[in-house]
């Protein structure tokens, strides 16, 4: 049984303290429920475990097996056993999707996938996720769907077959028939014994997946930790609660100020790229 | 033996003071791309005329250092011109002269190591005249390529599209500009830009500078210049499924410089091209 441990885990973005010394920690055959309420940390949590680089860790410690995380490379945490399914998957114009699984599968192992291999597996695991084979030929998560790229996702999953697995809102943009779908998908890879860290707003999927355990984070610090029970709590009556009972008082999002820019066209466009 | 500018029937050759002088026929069509053979050719100066109502497709594979090519495309006349660069690199001029509808299809895949300095125009004269010009290059070393690409639109309804996509890695340069000039009178024109560089690494280098100018009202213009790093959430993307930088990085690349394959239609030109860029990364 592996384990993934947060210890006092502070992180910043842009010299703003998001994370406040978070601790948790999830084992494989386990489903931690995160919830809280938005900009208090869920996602930062998550891409700060995946090691996205806009966010400075100040201080503490991931630990996976024992092993530093924090020491890892972006791709080194993949290969160790994380796996985010992300909010928003990056659209990558030009690498096509195919050639793209291909390269994550061999990343993961010692000597490269045959090509019928791994055609049998994309194969089977498209049709379980309901994605139309042709999907593989068009650019990385370009003109996808909402749900497309959700799908993708999971299906990245199950092909890379991850001990951790986290989920970061992967039930929004779903209709009905794709939650199902990937729900299922979800159960297949609990029961290979992966473990999930899985935020969701909704007790719908949740509902679905059955998390072994909840935790509730606040301020940027998990605020409770339990059962099953505190999904509904915070489905029928919100976060109000966390203050009355817990006496934290939580904070309320801070609008922040939109990138202004004055500059030609090339400089416009650079910005709305991201480059 | 694969089919030749220099020895194809119906096409003729002249010389005229120190001018090679290709001539393809009024009418005549040719479907199979045919070589242009710089390499073979001992005149510098060159002038390609394709008569009324013909097509042809000519493909450069070796350059010549200091080429300098007119090609004059008349009335109702379809030129294609394809590039491939994997192991020459050299300078050049490229003069197109186009009459009343007629087009000018030019592709360049430039994966050669070394500098490169090409000059490019088009001079939209007819109207309802276009060209196209769609550039991939990508420069490490300490290569220097510079490409000049300029539209003259004179006609009306005439139609000018470039679009050049660069990488540069190392300590190489790279430079493309070029000006679409849309005079008065050519009403109804259409001028579109797009010049983007990628940048990798510290000590490369990187411009893009295309310039619009338009003396005309009624007309239809965009411009776009980017010069810029890998965009960093598409790699953190691709690394956090367990791709190594480097690997992410050769994905990213070759999906940025491959859609230029898509504007050659001979499948062994399109297979040189995916393993000319393969081998370079």
């Amino acid at each position: 049984m592996a384990k993934l441990e947060i210890i006092d885990l502070h992180a910043s973005v842009d010299g703003k303290e998001i994370l406040k010394g978070v601790n948790l920690s999830v084992s494989t055959n386990e489903t931690v429920a995160l919830l809280g309420p938005n900009g208090h940390g869920k996602s930062t949590l998550l891409a700060v475990i995946m090691g996205h680089p806009r966010y400075t860790v100040t201080s503490g410690k991931i630990l996976l097996d024992g092993k530093d995380v924090l020491a890892m490379t972006i791709d080194e945490r993949s290969r160790a056993g994380l796996f985010l399914g992300m909010q928003y998957p990056s659209e990558v114009p030009g690498v096509i999707n195919a050639d793209f699984l291909k390269a994550a599968i061999n990343a993961h192992r010692e000597k490269p996938i045959t090509l019928f291999q791994f055609y049998r597996s994309l194969e089977k695991n498209s049709k379980e996720m309901k994605i139309s084979l042709d999907m593989a030929n068009r650019s990385l998560n370009e003109g996808f769907s909402g749900g497309e790229k959700k799908r993708n996702e999971i299906l990245q999953m199950r092909l890379l077959n991850p001990d951790f697995a986290m989920l970061d809102e992967i039930d929004s943009g779903l209709d009905v028939d794709a939650l199902q779908t990937v729900s299922e998908a979800i159960k297949k890879q609990q029961e290979s014994g992966t473990g999930f860290l899985v935020i969701s707003h909704y007790a719908r999927l949740y509902s679905l997946i059955a998390p072994t355990r909840v935790a509730v984070m606040v301020n940027g610090r998990i605020a409770v930790e339990g059962g099953k029970e505190i999904i509904d709590k915070i489905d029928t009556t919100g976060f109000e609660w966390i203050n009355t009972e817990l006496g934290i008082s939580v904070e309320k999002e801070q609008p922040n100020m939109r990138d202004v820019s004055i500059g030609s066209c090339a400089t416009r466009e650079a910005i709305n790229s991201g480059k | 033996m694969e089919n030749s500018l220099l020895n194809m029937e119906g096409i003729s050759r002249t010389f005229l003071q120190n001018t090679l002088v290709i001539s393809i026929g009024k009418l005549a069509k040719f479907d199979e791309r045919i070589i242009l053979p710089l390499d073979k050719i001992e005149a510098n100066d060159i002038e390609i005329i394709c008569k009324e109502d013909s097509k042809v497709k000519l493909l450069i594979k070796n350059y010549k250092n200091n080429a300098n090519i007119i090609i004059k495309i008349e009335k109702n006349a379809e030129f294609t011109l394809n590039f491939i660069s994997i192991d020459d690199a050299a300078k050049g001029k490229y003069h197109f002269v186009l009459e009343n509808n007629s087009r000018a299809m030019v592709a360049m895949a430039d994966l050669a190591k070394g500098d490169i300095n090409i000059d490019v125009l088009f001079d939209l004269i007819g109207d309802n005249s276009s060209a196209e010009w769609h550039l991939a290059s990508l420069g490490a070393n300490n290569d220097n390529k510079i490409f000049n690409i300029n539209f003259n639109h004179v006609g009306k309804d005439t139609s000018g599209i470039m679009a050049n996509y660069g990488v540069v890695e190392d300590e190489s340069f790279m430079h493309f500009k070029g000006d679409s000039y849309i005079q008065k009178g050519s009403i109804r024109s259409k001028a579109h830009q797009s010049a983007k560089i990628m940048v990798f690494d510290e000590k490369c280098h990187a411009k893009a500078n295309p310039i619009l100018k338009i003396d005309e009202n009624d007309i239809e213009a965009s411009h776009a210049a980017v010069v810029g790093k890998v965009n960093e959430e598409h790699m953190y993307y691709l690394c956090s499924r367990g791709i190594s930088e480097n690997d992410a990085k050769q994905l990213i690349t070759f999906g940025y410089l491959k859609p230029i394959a898509n504007y050659f239609t001979d499948k062994n030109d399109v297979e040189f091209i995916l393993n000319g860029i393969e081998k370079r990364l």
